[in-house]
């Protein structure tokens, strides 16, 4: 019995074994026949004619949604018309991260995908350097800081910029007779708060999200004019974040007088949008032009306007994040570099860019196609810049990214879910104390690597 | 048979080297439980001693560290205590709805075969689709629960308050769409008591009630045991409806070890953690259905 | 009197419970009948009835690939699974030694392992196979995780099977493969048509080796592509369409089951049995 056993289990390794080994020479074969391609591609490569890629498959990741993917879908449309390549759209949603990580695992990438956030950093390794590519030069030098890297390098077509700041449900402060433009500190805005929650609506229309710790955050504890300012400590690892629990204070004062939705914390971003859509609430802190486009396709009456995050005291200033919008890179692995590129030269193209940030809200970056960009982000960009032209505003990179350690993100995440769970005095101590630790391990790990 | 013992495949055999023949026989089994299995079983052992993300090159021996810090981990505790509350909840409100179930549906009326038809159809479509589907009914507003109560004049409720509810309304909603298997294991059950043993009882004028706990019952025992054991883990492996109902929220209050785990790996970039509590969700689990088990077995009466 | 009193209980119940369960079903269908921008009430009709989600559905080539991969998916592990099972269960039953005993322990343990609980060396081990994004690899990897449960079934079935039977097809010269073929299998036609029906739903259902395995759309399977129609970012997303999605997705399983339901149950029944 021990000998049929003992068979048994080298059956298995062996199988196993070689399994491993074919598939091992499998990714080499792999590995020479792209090169080869490579080799082939850069032999035909001919600037004047798209027809060398037709035939072609190319797979496109995007962070696009709903409607967002409709226009998305029509825009590649005319692409794969005018190149008779096809393109393969994936949208993964909420999920989109968690995949492209474990695909990093596989070391398989779609073939043109978009970066968000931090990312930038994560996916280096796996994006193309595309700072040759024609486009590089119509980037608007707001955009360049943003997305190059130290030593020169470009690894994504970058066609729109977010903004960030307060989004405002214009007929909310109407029916509630509150004066959004006259708000210039938070000190202001909670007691337009109350006049709104007086008037029966909900004044901050939000869930719990890292934004919502992280986005306005500068205001109190790193700019000009702000209770305190901390920016050199934070950038140098040092930072006791005492300071910061003036934010965790405010937020206990705004959920003790009942400023949020009473479900706040269990409904989903859909559920907000919906609320937020039919005229619920007032404000939405840290956030932008893309929350008020999503409300606009729920209910066309709704109408909106933007606004800086608020100064935390009179005179100081207020603040307007300006982070990447939509980005498209290049897996460095890709079989299909000459269709890869010929499509971020497309989508680059003034009259695509813009008609695809007129879906998201976003604000286009391109020189070209910030002179026909009429969509609503940039609507209420100009009418915002225009109405608060005496107003003091920074605008800057976005808090975290500027003075935060890489992968502070979800950890603002959690302790917004932490606190609106438990505001009480141990409650902030507790996420106080989470940020910290999260802070300082993310900071020795960002300098170690 | 002479056809087969021309063929090569189909060879004679003495009864003695048949024997061995069976046991070739489980080989393909074995070799596929063993690479798709045990191999991963061998590989999360390793990786649980290590610190690691999940994707890149370096991986950080760690030791034990990982185990320990579990034991430590609020969070690991909050979903050991969850996960118990999806396995048992679960199955004895299956068990008791579906034992009912079956009762009712072991009688004759007209249109009984519709019901039994409906109340298995939940089980063929997909958890996950099954919790998209009932968000919308537990939603505080304007969910359906809540305009149901309104229309009745009751004051809505937040059912997915704190983590405690979100956890019970999970369970229940796990428990409603797989009421079915339990039903239909005790409607099997049922029709397999011999007619008798109940004409006996009614003979010496026992009660329905009596009759039910004295007779029906202890006869039901083997299907009591696959019922409860087969719910139990299923139970505790609960994952997809968590994702679709409260995405493990309020504050990660509700979410089961299974959902602890796949956040740890996919979110927190910590695969060497949570493949140590992958580990001890195992051993837990284990611990619990294997004496459950033994217990029920033994109290199986022969008939 | 009292007789039909008794039965209006029954249908007063019978009537409770088919609502309770056709609900959840209405309510899908009549949100994938609305426009986007109507919000209102769940249980009311449509303000205005539209079949546009419909249209936008079937106008997307996502639905069908993912009804291509889910059947691809579902037939290899059913070609896969059952006859080894089927084959273990035989060979196990009938060895009767302490090895097969061993064997049925393990089985029974190996059942009690979430799949998740393995996630993290599952997926390296899918890695280092090239076996991620790919239909086969999550076919073998499904189809293994079936077999324990599968087996431990069959073993069941087949421990009720006289051995009288392989006794006197031994006698007269059949093999031990001739002999589960054409002797234990035809025995065994029932529960084997419940095995695949549980094994395939089962697999069509299944949600989370997919989702963590298939990261190319094109290798999604149909559940994948409904979660993709109901996910969103930033509370951007298209709910009456992807309502519409979930009902095309879930039809042809509930239309084979309601044709299927006599086989299925009272397969269910009898294989519950032992």
């Amino acid at each position: 019995m021990k000998k049929i056993l003992a068979l048994l289990l080298m059956g298995a390794m062996v199988f196993s074994l070689t399994a491993c080994g074919g598939q091992k020479e499998n990714a080499q074969t792999q590995g020479t026949e792209t090169t080869s391609d490579l080799e082939n591609q850069e032999q035909n490569e001919n600037p004047d004619s798209g027809d060398d890629i037709e035939g072609s498959v190319l797979e496109v990741a995007v962070t696009y949604a709903g409607v967002q993917v409709t226009d998305f879908q029509q825009i590649v449309d005319a692409f794969e018309q005018e190149y008779g390549c096809k393109v393969n759209i994936a949208e993964y949603g909420s999920d989109y991260e968690s995949t492209l990580k474990t695909r990093m695992a596989a070391n398989n990438l779609p073939d043109v995908f978009m970066t968000h956030g931090w990312s930038i950093i994560r996916y280096k390794d796996y994006l193309m350097d595309l700072r040759d590519e024609p486009w590089v030069a119509d980037y608007d030098e707001s955009a360049l800081g943003v997305i190059q890297d130290k030593d020169g390098a470009i690894y994504v077509l970058m066609i729109a910029e977010g903004i960030n700041g307060t989004a405002v449900n214009k007929q909310v402060c109407e029916a509630a007779g509150v004066d959004p433009y006259s708000i210039h500190t938070w000190d202001d805005f909670t007691e337009a708060c109350a006049t709104i929650k007086a008037a029966g609506y909900t004044p901050i229309s939000v869930i719990p999200n890292p934004g919502l710790l992280a986005n306005m955050a500068g205001t109190w504890v790193s700019y000009e004019g702000g209770l305190a300012q901390d920016s050199e400590v934070m950038l140098d690892g040092s930072w006791d974040w005492e300071s910061y629990r003036t934010v965790l204070d405010v937020y206990e004062e705004w959920i003790d007088a009942g400023y949020f939705y009473e479900d706040a914390m269990t409904m989903n971003d859909a559920d907000l949008v919906e609320r937020y859509a039919n005229n619920a609430g007032a404000f939405c802190l840290g956030n932008g032009p893309e929350i008020m486009i999503a409300c606009q396709s729920l209910n066309p009456e709704s109408e909106f306007l933007f606004l800086p995050s608020f100064a935390s005291k009179e005179g100081g200033k207020e603040f307007v994040g300006i982070g990447e919008g939509g980005a498209f890179g290049i897996w460095k692995d890709t079989q299909n570099e000459k269709a890869a590129k010929l499509f971020l030269e497309y989508m680059a193209r003034p009259e695509v860019a813009v008609k695809m940030n007129a879906s998201t809200g976003e604000i286009s970056c391109l020189k070209s196609a910030m002179e026909i960009d009429d969509g609503d982000g940039l609507r209420w960009f100009e009418e915002m810049k225009e109405k608060c032209a005496q107003c003091d505003i920074l605008y800057e990179n976005l808090w975290d990214r500027q003075y935060m350690p890489s992968g502070m993100w979800p950890v603002f995440g959690n302790a917004c879910s932490m606190l609106f769970d438990d505001h009480s005095e141990s409650g902030k101590e507790e996420v106080l104390e989470y940020l910290k630790e999260n802070y300082q391990d993310l900071y020795e790990a960002a300098k170690n690597s | 048979m002479g056809i087969a013992s021309h063929h090569p495949f189909f060879k004679e055999y003495s009864m003695k080297k048949r024997k061995r023949v069976y046991v070739c026989l489980t080989i393909p089994a074995i070799l596929f439980m063993f690479v798709f299995i045990a191999v991963p079983l061998i590989h999360a052992v390793k990786i649980s001693f290590f610190k690691w993300n999940g994707y890149s090159q370096n991986m950080k021996w760690v030791g034990l560290v990982n185990f320990a810090n579990a034991l430590k981990d609020k969070l690991f505790w909050r979903s050991v205590g969850n996960t118990m509350i999806y396995g048992f909840g679960s199955t004895i409100l299956q068990n008791v709805f579906g034992l009912l179930a079956a009762l009712f549906l072991n009688k004759q009326f007209k249109g009984r075969n519709m019901v039994r038809v409906i109340i298995y159809m939940p089980i063929m479509i997909s958890a996950f689709i099954m919790g998209q589907i009932l968000y919308f009914f537990v939603q505080y507003d304007g969910g359906v629960f809540n305009e149901l109560l309104t229309l009745l004049g009751i004051t809505p409720v937040y059912f997915m308050k704190s983590g405690l509810s979100s956890t019970i309304m999970i369970m229940l909603v796990n428990s409603w769409q797989y009421v079915g298997l339990c039903m239909i294991i005790y409607l099997a059950g049922l029709q397999n008591i011999p007619v008798m043993y109940r004409e006996a009882a009614k003979l010496d004028g026992a009660g329905r009630i009596k009759e039910f706990f004295h007779i029906t019952l202890p006869l039901l025992m083997p299907s009591i045991t696959t019922a409860v054991v087969t719910n139990l883990i299923g139970g505790f492996k609960l994952f997809d409806p968590i994702v679709a109902m409260s995405g493990g929220g309020p504050n990660k209050k509700s979410m089961s070890l299974s959902f602890y785990i796949s956040t740890l790996y996919f979110n927190d970039e910590k695969a060497g953690y949570a493949s140590a509590i992958g580990l001890l969700t195992v051993i837990l689990i284990m611990l619990i259905a294997v004496p459950v088990n033994v217990w029920l077995q033994k109290r199986e009466v022969e008939y | 009197m009292a007789k039909r009193k008794k039965n209006a209980w029954c249908y007063v119940a019978a009537v409770g419970i088919v609502l309770l369960y056709l609900l959840p079903i209405y309510i899908l269908l009549n949100l994938s009948f609305r426009s986007i921008q109507d919000t209102g009430s769940k249980l009311a009709l449509p303000e205005v009835w539209t079949f546009d989600n419909y249209r936008k559905v079937f106008s997307e080539s996502d639905l069908w690939t993912g009804f291509k991969n889910s059947i691809l998916m579902v037939i290899g592990t059913v070609i896969i699974e059952i006859p080894i099972s089927a084959l273990g269960a035989y060979g196990l039953a009938r060895s009767g030694n302490k090895v097969a005993k061993t064997i049925k322990t393990m089985n029974m343990s190996i059942m009690m392992i979430p799949g998740v609980a393995l996630l993290v060396g599952t997926y390296s081990l899918m890695v280092s196979l090239h076996m991620t994004n790919t239909l086969f690899g999550i076919i073998l990897l499904t189809a293994a995780g079936g077999i324990p449960g599968t087996m431990f079934m069959y073993v069941n079935f087949v421990v009720s099977i006289p051995t009288a039977l392989d006794e006197a097809a031994a006698i007269d010269g059949a093999g031990v493969l001739y002999t589960f073929f054409r002797i234990i299998m035809p025995q065994m036609k029932a529960v084997t048509v419940t095995r695949v029906i549980m094994s395939a739903t089962a697999c069509w259902n299944s949600y989370l080796m997919p989702m963590y395995l298939l990261q190319d759309k094109s290798k999604f399977t149909i559940i994948l592509m409904i979660k993709s129609a109901f996910s969103r970012i930033n509370g951007v997303g298209d709910l009456p369409r992807a309502c519409a999605a979930c009902v095309i997705g879930l039809l042809p399983v509930i239309v084979l089951y309601l044709l299927m339901q006599k086989q299925i149950i009272e397969g269910q029944i009898d294989s519950s049995v032992k």
